[in-house]
């Protein structure tokens, strides 16, 4: 297991090199000079800015910089226009604290109450509380968080004063707090939903299986087979998407985090495109790539602890 | 029985949720659109309506007579712009420099005159006019004010001022807005020079007097008004050398100043209480500002918000006091009393990419003015409730600054203008056809790259529907293909190294409005972010006249220098001006303004307003 984890690393550090590089070069590549749209600057400051990062050299030689720093001083470089001369690891650490509150509390009051309402349905199955859950996870799929979003915005935010219309970055106790409620839940539709038909399809086909009819031969009462040994099957393909869903949030959600104004993930990547800070934009991809490839080897080891038939890196 | 009534009713909920699930705020559609006569807005008369309402002052006054230290009232304010940086040598949004004046002071500033009509350019931190020591007028001396304070009480003095110069023009740190100093309204001696590492400071024409006084030496001559002009530039407010010092790196080529709350010290009007990054800033009025007197809030909070439907939220929930409509909105709240309407400092024109291989007929001077002649202004105006603009030079540009005279209202700037905002279909199909006959084309299809949001999507699909009728759908087509204003910028800029990189485009520069004859040099051969290949030396003989010229002081001179270069633009359609863009505000009543019009560099003087809740 350790000889597999290990390898796991060594591979992921090798794909992140990969990333680092191609992340370089594509941005380099975008078209346009990265101080001429700022608008009005003499060519002798757009020089003089091009000699000091090194754009004005071949671009070999720039990764080269660029990698040297990185090893030897752990610099990634300074926000060019987002933010002037703010190292770029200080943006996404002032940005991914919001982020993270606001997605991981959705999701740890979503993933039980899509836990709970899969459940119901798979052993209620064809039942008018199937079809009601049914009925909500295909409206929870289909709408998107965005429209969820702008009706809880207008309805108990602007209409009825209920809650604050946008996120309140200065305010403290309970006051924050309420102003995070309906972020929350614009978030919380969708994996509630992605949950609940997951796991109600898994827990439905795991119900007629045979060990179920033989748990309940041996005495067990339906509750006691479904939690013991239904349930615990059907977790496994479950890990599969909960885990993701966990990593995913680090990427915020655009449109919910612009309707609500948090200052959050979700525009960054966008905002430093378009404005051509080319050393945002690679840390902002590298974080991303990073992030991705720590899941999905959390994900292949989670297999070998939630079920121990699956062993990841043993001998044959 | 109870159960299923509870279903029903659940279900109902969420049945009515969907179904209202598009009267959100966002108004994505283009339900705002109305392509109607009627829908012409009657802005400016607005405007003027307000401007009476302002005088009906609430019967007890909570302000009292005269500013107090503390001020009274916050003003809440929300913008989609964030804020980068208050460093004034490397911000890089307008906004930016919006917050940066809100925090800083300069030797001279714009301040709203003494009736509140009009803005004046006058000292903040500099005692009075700029002194002319040399008869040529190259040599000027800055008396500053004595008892000067940064917030935390420290003296500032001329020192301060040496320092913040010595800063922006630091080679390594090769700060952005030390293009401020390169060639514009007033050169300095050796300023660029020494930014490239030429020369050492003592050479360059900025000099410490004494204590109190500062010196410049220009290259060319210049008057008072120049001077002043230069240096009431945000990005030549002064910087704290203790701060500036302890946030640069070790190696000296980047500084933390004004990156957040606790790297920032104010001299200005208000002090950061505090600002958390792309989100919100407090400010609290400066006590120990030099014009406190000037100041009735006690402070003002800025929220980020980036979506207009939220915007429009918060404002209609009396949770911001202004509002800069979208287009959407301004059709539902044009006949609304508080509406107020700015004029834009610049004027939305075509780009024409005279040197594109691919298109030989865009070098040809009828062509181009035939696509002049066919724009219907008038309706794409109605359209977009803008203004429409056959001129380049806007109606906020003054020519004469001491009597106010607006270039727009002179003889000469009339001249300029056309009959019926230019649109002219006959001429435009005739001029049409004899660039045909002299090009030996059959039949046009061109490329127009626009923004992917805003009034140009409406703009161009009018062209592209209109432009066809007046030249002849048989021989005219224009497809329009949208991008990201950032991409469509690098990619119009490219032109020099890839002919081939657009076609037509839009542009639209903002510019000095109190010197319209410097507005000029976007199209002048050595401006380094030029939008098309227009390079004229006839031009650029008529544009150093104007701004540098030893006679440009006489009468009169300026004023004909302007209108050439406006004609030399416009007659052979290097550019087609299309419109000028207003902006539209939504006031509460809570707020009082203390100008009583719109007026240049000052605007509405939201900083200078009331709060009589």
């Amino acid at each position: 297991m350790v000889r597999y984890i290990l390898n796991r690393l060594v591979a992921m550090l090798i794909t992140l090199i990969i990333i680092i590089s191609i992340a370089f070069c594509v941005v380099r590549l975008m078209p346009g000079n990265m101080y001429e749209q700022t608008g009005d600057l003499s060519q002798t400051v757009i020089d003089a800015l091009n000699e000091k990062y090194h754009f004005d050299e071949p671009m070999i030689k720039q990764y080269g910089y660029y990698v040297k720093n990185i090893i030897f001083d752990w610099d990634w470089g300074n926000s060019a226009k987002i933010r002037p001369n703010v190292p770029v690891f200080d943006i996404l650490r002032d940005r991914i604290p919001i982020t993270l509150q606001i997605n991981l509390i959705s999701l740890f009051g979503a993933v039980p109450i899509g836990i709970a309402a899969g459940i119901l349905a798979a052993i209620k199955k064809n039942t008018i509380i199937d079809h009601i859950i049914s009925f909500m996870v295909v409206l929870f799929i289909s709408i998107p968080s965005f429209i969820f979003a702008t009706c809880l915005q207008y309805f108990f935010g602007f209409k009825t004063g209920t809650f604050p219309i946008i996120y309140d970055v200065s305010a403290t106790g309970m006051a924050r707090w309420a102003s995070m409620v309906l972020p929350i839940l614009a978030l919380a539709f969708d994996p509630i939903a992605r949950v609940a038909r997951y796991l109600r399809a898994e827990l439905s086909e795991t119900m007629n299986s045979e060990f179920m009819l033989l748990a309940k031969t041996k005495g067990l009462t339906y509750a006691q087979s479904t939690i013991r040994h239904g349930l615990r099957n059907s977790m496994v393909p479950l890990a599969n998407i909960i885990i993701p869903m966990f990593a995913n949030v680090l990427g915020g959600s655009l449109v919910v985090e612009t309707i609500f104004s948090i200052p959050g993930m979700g525009g960054l990547m966008v905002d430093s495109i378009n404005s051509s800070d080319h050393f945002l934009t690679v840390a902002i991809l590298v974080f991303y790539s990073l992030i991705s490839l720590i899941t999905i080897l959390i994900v292949d080891l989670s297999y070998g602890i939630i079920d121990p038939r699956v062993r990841m890196g043993g001998k044959k | 029985m109870r159960k299923k009534r509870l279903i029903a009713a659940a279900i109902a909920a969420v049945m009515a949720m969907s179904a209202l699930a598009g009267c959100g705020q966002q108004n994505t559609t283009g339900e705002g659109l109305d392509f109607s006569e009627e829908a012409t807005a009657s802005a400016t008369e607005a405007a003027g309506t307000q401007a009476e309402g302002e005088t009906q002052a609430a019967a007890e006054d909570p302000n009292g007579d005269t500013p107090t230290d503390e001020g009274y009232g916050i003003l809440r304010e929300a913008n989609t712009s964030t804020i980068g940086s208050l460093n004034p040598h490397t911000y890089i949004n307008s906004y930016s420099s919006e917050q940066i004046k809100r925090a800083s002071i300069g030797l001279y500033a714009y301040f709203p005159n003494e009736d509140y009509t009009f803005c004046e350019l006058s000292g903040e931190l500099a005692d009075g006019d700029p002194e002319q020591v040399d008869e040529e007028g190259k040599v000027w001396q800055i008396h500053l004010k004595d008892g000067v304070t940064w917030e935390n009480g420290d003296v500032l003095d001329a020192d301060d001022v040496i320092y913040t110069w010595k800063m922006i023009l630091d080679p390594k740190l090769a700060n952005l807005r030390a293009s401020n100093f390169a060639k514009d309204v007033i050169e300095i001696e050796n300023a660029m020079n020494y930014f490239e590492g030429s020369c050492s400071w003592e050479e360059v024409g900025l000099k410490r007097v004494d204590n109190l006084t500062v010196e410049i030496h220009t290259v060319s001559m210049q008057d008072a008004q120049e001077i002043k002009t230069h240096l009431a530039h945000p990005a030549n407010v002064i910087v704290n050398e203790e701060y500036y010092e302890a946030n640069m790196n070790a190696d000296r080529t980047e500084t933390m100043y004004g990156t957040s709350a606790d790297k920032w010290i104010s001299a200005g009007p208000f002090t950061v209480e505090s600002w958390t990054n792309d989100a919100e800033i407090k400010f609290k009025k400066n006590p120990n500002y030099v014009y406190k007197d000037k100041i009735w809030l006690a402070g003002i909070d800025v929220k980020v918000v980036e979506d207009a439907g939220t915007q429009m939220q918060l404002f209609e929930n009396g949770e911001t006091d202004y509002i800069s409509l979208s287009t959407e909105n301004y059709v539902k709240y044009q006949e609304d009393p508080r509406l107020l309407t700015a004029p834009y400092n610049s004027v939305s024109h075509i780009t024409i990419n005279t040197a594109n291989p691919d298109q030989p007929i865009l070098a040809n001077e009828k062509f181009r003015q035939a696509l002049f002649f066919a724009t219907d202004r008038d309706s794409i105006a109605q359209l977009t409730y803008q203004q429409p603009a056959d001129y380049i030079v806007p109606t906020t540009h003054i020519i004469d600054l001491d009597n106010g005279i607006r270039f727009r209202d002179t003889e000469e700037g009339k001249a300029n203008e056309y009959e019926n905002n230019g649109y002219d279909p006959e001429k435009a199909k005739q001029l049409f056809e004899e660039a045909l006959a002299e090009t030996g084309i059959d039949k046009v299809s061109l490329t127009m790259i626009y923004n992917d949001s805003g009034v140009q999507v409406t703009t161009s699909e009018f062209l592209q529907q209109n432009w066809p009728k007046v030249l002849g759908e048989d021989k005219f087509e224009l497809k329009l293909q949208s991008m990201p204003s950032s991409q469509r910028g690098d990619q119009m800029r490219n032109f020099a190294n890839d002919p081939t990189c657009y076609e037509i485009s839009w542009g639209g520069w903002d510019s000095t409005d109190l010197m319209p004859w410097n507005a000029f040099k976007y199209w002048t051969t050595y401006y380094s972010a030029k939008n098309e290949p227009f390079y004229s030396e006839e031009f650029d003989t008529v544009f150093d006249d104007a701004n540098f010229g030893a006679d440009r002081f006489e009468e009169g001179v300026r004023l004909n220098e302007v209108t050439e270069m406006e004609k030399m633009l416009i007659e052979p359609a290097i550019i087609i001006p299309v419109t000028q863009n207003e902006y539209k505000y939504l006031k509460s009543d809570r707020l009082e303004l203390t100008m009583k019009n719109w007026a240049n560099r000052v605007g509405y003087g939201w900083d200078y307003a009331k709060i009589v809740e």
